[in-house]
């Protein structure tokens, strides 16, 4: 992969009257990876990726999106950039096309909403009110909806919480896809490390507003491992989430 | 793709998305529906059935009947006799507006005393002229004596007003009040506390089309609904609108931007939609009862009636009462100095409004 980076964020800062919600974070996410926030919950995580999508005001720093300054032309960036909120809301009486066709609306572009549907896998929900599907394809909705503008870079703030195995495994699978066959770069939040582990290209682990390490999962892993670290030994070489997809399945269940 | 038709799909959508939300409209035509079908129904305009009792002994028979047979035929008068005792019980339970007791005087002269309670003192009054004048009239027929007066009453056509031509513009105003404030609220902060609109602006959608978008998708509702009141108050209770309906329109339409704009005021100041709604209750109450809709503001003590002459409630529902029950027009001076009061209310609560609102709530 040539490493052209797509974001550049440098010494970004947020305060909360005397809490220093993101302390100087920098980074740099290369075109069409898989780049990962670890944390865990109140690291700054959903801050930083809201100051990135120019969501929220940047007090201190620079971010960079395909060469636009965000806290300078945070309207030129909204066209290129797709947001998964982590609490996604939509409005209540829209089916999920008319619901798809307006958001492509808000973007000056006219959408195939019935492709958008059928590429989350979202097919035969097409007159479904949100409130009427399940987590996992709200979740789907959800990344349908921050597709609608074709964008370069998509950001999916915590995708999997609070999905049942198989639900998340059709996410990733999904998430993979768009990056795989739709090139598109891919910024996510998570504080799943298997998560992160299967589908990150790199993580960068943060911390109390700061960035403590940023490399791919098999890196961090080795260096760890080289340290003298000595791994809990499995007791077996499965995991109980493998015995519960062995006996339910792999397929979806909403 | 322009921004105007951004403007139009959105509007759809919002217009949609009303259609579909059955209860919204259910609860905001029920209402209003029952009211006027309160008032309908009772139309407490009319006085009602007027019970007046008779008391009378042989000799002054004939005269309490003759007067029962000539007033019997309107049908507000129901009569009802009795001996004094009970008849007298009767007025005292407020079963009788009045009694009248008829007796023969030692030199012949028929005498004729009517009780009313004090309340009634005027109708007590109405049946007593009536009365005298009906009973000397048929003296004077049995004396042959002509009646050296002669009135005759012939009903003119008027606009015939009921108490329910009244109560359907206050509706109208109440109705547009409380849809105007309860939809920016739920637009405003109940879809902010979801995180639409939050997820929303991530597009590049324009804060300034969506709000005239829905101001005007609300503003179309809001006329939907005014029609569909007027219609079914024509259907039901044959109500008209004497004066010119596109005033009735702009009328409609003036009173919806102020509220509207008042919703907005209070969205920006409310962050959750509970508190929002808490806020503005009290105030649409005091407007409800103080602008004339379920009664005639004239009851209201004179400090208080005062004050609410400047409610934006109280200009609508006036102003809507002089155009649909006494065909005002713009050239009555009440008419425009409703158009420019709720014209300098809407430019005032867009100008606080504009100073206080917030898009997203910063709690966090």
């Amino acid at each position: 992969m040539a490493n052209k980076s797509i974001i550049t964020v440098q010494d970004l800062r947020k305060t909360y009257g005397d809490l220093k919600a993101v302390d100087g974070v920098s980074f740099e996410v290369y075109e069409n990876e898989i780049f990962g926030i670890l944390g865990p919950n109140g690291a700054g995580k959903t801050t930083t990726l809201e100051m990135i999508e120019g969501l929220k005001q940047i007090d201190e720093g620079i971010v960079e999106i395909d060469g636009i300054n965000v806290a300078q032309k945070p309207e030129a960036v909204k066209k290129i950039v797709g947001i998964q909120l982590q609490s996604s809301a939509y409005f209540e009486y829209l089916n999920i096309t008319e619901l798809l066709d307006l958001f492509g609306t808000f973007y000056k572009r006219k959408i195939d909403a019935k492709d958008l549907i059928d590429k989350v896998n979202l097919e035969g929900k097409e007159k479904s009110y949100v409130k009427q599907l399940s987590g996992g394809q709200q979740q789907r909705m959800s990344i349908a909806s921050s597709l609608v503008n074709d964008p370069k870079v998509l950001f999916l703030d915590e995708p999997t919480t609070g999905l049942d195995p198989q639900a998340r495994r059709s996410l990733w699978d999904l998430i993979e896809e768009i990056r795989n066959t739709d090139k598109k770069t891919i910024v996510l939040t998570t504080h799943y490390m298997d998560e992160a582990e299967q589908l990150c290209d790199r993580v960068a682990i943060m911390d109390d507003g700061k960035i403590i390490t940023i490399d791919t999962p098999a890196n961090l892993i080795k260096n760890l491992l080289s340290k003298g670290f000595k791994p809990r030994k499995r007791k077996f070489e499965a995991t109980l989430e493998d015995v519960f997809l062995d006996l339910t399945g792999k397929k979806l269940r909403d | 793709m322009s921004e105007l038709s951004v403007f139009w799909k959105l509007t759809k959508a919002n217009i949609l998305m009303y259609i579909r939300d059955r209860g919204a409209i259910f609860w905001s035509l029920f209402f209003p529906f029952m009211i006027i079908g309160i008032f309908g129904l009772l139309d407490f305009g009319n006085m009602g059935t007027m019970n007046i009792g008779l008391v009378y002994d042989d000799t002054t028979k004939m005269y309490a009947e003759s007067l029962e047979d000539i007033l019997k035929e309107d049908q507000n008068y129901k009569f009802h006799t009795g001996s004094k005792e009970h008849e007298m019980n009767e007025l005292e339970n407020d079963n009788r507006i009045t009694v009248l007791e008829f007796t023969k005087k030692d030199n012949g002269q028929l005498e004729v005393k009517s009780y009313t309670g004090k309340q009634n003192e005027n109708y007590g009054f109405i049946v007593t002229m009536v009365s005298e004048k009906i009973l000397l009239e048929m003296s004077l027929a049995q004396q042959q004596i002509q009646n050296p007066v002669v009135t005759q009453q012939e009903t003119v056509n008027t606009n015939n007003l009921r108490n329910i031509d009244y109560v359907v513009p206050g509706v109208i105003a109440m109705t547009l009040m409380q849809g105007s404030l309860f939809t920016v609220i739920g637009t405003i902060v109940g879809n902010r506390e979801k995180g639409i609109l939050k997820r929303i602006f991530a597009t590049p959608l324009d804060k300034t089309t969506f709000l005239v978008s829905n101001v005007v998708s609300r503003t179309v509702i809001a006329m939907m609904q005014v029609a569909i009141l007027l219609i079914v108050s024509w259907i039901v209770f044959k109500i008209k609108i004497v004066g010119s309906v596109p005033l009735v329109a702009i009328l409609s339409i003036l009173g919806c931007l102020v509220f509207l704009s008042m919703g907005f005021l209070v969205s920006g100041i409310a962050k959750t939609s509970e508190a929002a709604r808490s806020m503005v209750m009290p105030f649409q109450m005091i407007m409800m009862f103080t602008g004339g809709v379920y009664f005639d503001r004239s009851v209201l003590p004179g400090w208080l009636y005062d004050i609410t002459a400047y409610s934006p409630l109280t200009y609508l529902s006036d102003s809507l009462k002089d155009v649909m029950v006494k065909g005002y027009g713009l050239g009555d001076a009440s008419v425009r100095t409703t158009l420019i009061a709720l014209s300098i209310w809407l430019v005032v609560l867009i100008v606080i409004s504009v100073r206080t609102f917030k898009w997203e709530d910063n709690g966090k």
